[in-house]
């Protein structure tokens, strides 16, 4: 079963170091069409050195797309980061990780990248790892109305209240599979939200491949949606090329 | 490959609305081609370990690829010795401690936990889920303590310490589910040896599929994979 991993990433895990080939390798055992990557590095504060890594592997790789990490604790850098890149259509949009930044999403730093990012029309996908970050992404997308939310790793072990949210505020999606392998997760996800506004991401290397996709194998659902997950979720957020579907 | 799940447990989950049910747990089992499980009972973790412990013998006895995992809380000293004999005498061979539930580290300092593992003495493997206590997860001295094979559940971050517990000596084996990182389970392998590590999911709880999946994914040799999968814990059970 093809299909587009939204989110792994490049640099150094606590048990792999995810370089060019081992991301390939992972890739290809996967059977990704596509993998959206995010540097660690830049995840770690160096958001000009991680998401140029990311730019290279983007050059030398058709089948990656980035994000561009962005931190509200340099938004100026950020909002340079952002213009360097976002033009191109192998950058899939911002990713922001409040609890790596040190700053709440709704801090008065943050709210200026996010007022900067609008012009860009992508979406932007947010860690979003317990029930305080469900409700700052919550209340950020209603105010950010015109912006598409990704929450990934949908709410963790507060995954309900992530649906829930997910459920009253239309622009925001949800990337469960890095938030823990809850059995039941997805079934009520689909329940009640429907497979379109779910996506697929193997959290590579924090986590195994297998993980994720053993996960979305194992729920309860029907193969459409399992396929609509894994490729026309993103296909259509995105807007990718149809063929990767 | 058949697989043996050392890591289940049935019950109700007091923090969240999941079915627990031997029903839920034996479709998982037939998908995955899961052949036993050591099974564990959510009331002997959250209320009472002699109930609990019975339930999951009873249940054990309606489903026969059940094998049950008798819960002891060091903290209940000295009933806690009283359960084990109780459960040893019953044929139980499988323990579980749970130092998060019950609140307690997993070290030597805990003095009822030295008893505890000195009483342990006669059971064939012992578990023990450390995945959310703080760090260092495991104390420098309680290899010197485990009684024989004990497999501790942890996650990527806390692997470290079970691998350096784990070098000093022989009776502290890793358990995989919660190794989801990439590179995880190749590292308990590469350091640990493939014979001190053995296959868990979590399930029902947590995917049953996720974790298989894991372990498949994971760059090991086939006999090594088949060694934690099934080859390990039917060395220690027989």
């Amino acid at each position: 079963m093809p299909g587009v991993d939204i989110h792994a990433e490049v640099g150094k895990g606590a048990w792999v170091t995810a370089d060019a080939t081992r991301l390939q390798h992972a890739f290809q055992r996967a059977r990704f069409d596509l993998m959206a990557l995010a540097s660690r590095r830049a995840l770690a504060g160096d958001i000009g050195a991680g998401n140029a890594e990311v730019k290279a592997l983007l050059d030398a790789f058709p089948q990656a797309r980035g994000w561009v990490v962005v931190n509200p604790a340099y938004p100026d850098r950020s909002s340079e980061e952002m213009r360097r890149y976002l033009g191109s259509a192998k950058w899939l949009g911002a990713m922001l990780n409040p609890v790596l930044c040190g700053q709440s999403l709704m801090s008065a730093d943050s709210r200026e990248v996010l007022n900067a990012y609008r012009r860009y029309t992508k979406p932007i996908l947010i860690h979003t790892a317990d029930e305080p970050a469900v409700r700052e992404l919550e209340e950020t997308a209603k105010e950010f109305s015109t912006l598409k939310f990704i929450a990934g790793g949908g709410g963790g072990e507060s995954w309900h209240s992530c649906l829930i949210a997910a459920k009253r505020t239309t622009n925001i999606f949800l990337e469960p599979f890095t938030g823990g392998a809850h059995r039941g997760k997805l079934e009520a996800i689909l329940e009640l939200l429907g497979a379109h506004r779910v996506l697929f991401a193997s959290g590579y290397p924090n986590l195994n491949p297998g993980a994720a996709l053993g996960m979305l194998l194992d729920a309860k659902i029907n193969d459409a949606d399992k396929q609509t997950i894994l490729t026309t979720s993103s296909v259509r957020l995105f807007g990718l090329t149809r063929t990767v579907e | 490959m058949p697989i043996i799940d050392s890591y289940t447990i049935l019950g109700s989950w007091p923090q969240a609305e999941v079915d627990l049910s031997v029903e839920a747990l034996a479709a998982g089992m037939q998908a995955r081609g899961v052949s036993r499980c050591l099974v564990s009972h959510t009331t002997a973790v959250f209320y009472d370990t002699v109930l609990g412990n019975d339930l999951a013998v009873q249940l054990s006895r309606q489903y026969e690829p059940l094998l049950p995992a008798a819960v002891i809380n060091p903290l209940r000293y000295p009933d806690c010795l009283a359960e084990i004999d109780r459960c040893l005498s019953g044929g139980i061979k499988v323990f579980r401690l749970c130092p998060r539930e019950h609140a307690y580290p997993f070290s030597a300092q805990v003095g009822p936990l030295r008893e505890v593992l000195r009483r342990l003495e006669p059971a064939a493997l012992l578990l023990a889920d450390l995945v959310g206590l703080p760090q260092p997860v495991i104390g420098a001295e309680i290899e010197d303590l485990l009684p024989g094979p004990t497999a501790v559940t942890v996650d990527a971050e806390q692997l470290g310490v079970a691998i350096w517990s784990a070098k000093q000596g022989q009776n502290l084996w890793i358990e995989t589910s919660r190794l989801d990182s990439g590179g995880a389970v190749e590292a308990a392998v590469k350091h640990v040896g493939a014979a001190r590590v053995i296959f868990g999911s979590g399930a029902p709880l947590r995917s049953l599929g996720s974790a298989v999946m894991s372990v498949q994914y994971a760059e090991m040799s086939e006999p090594d994979r088949a060694a934690i999968f099934e080859g390990n814990v039917l060395r220690v059970l027989a």
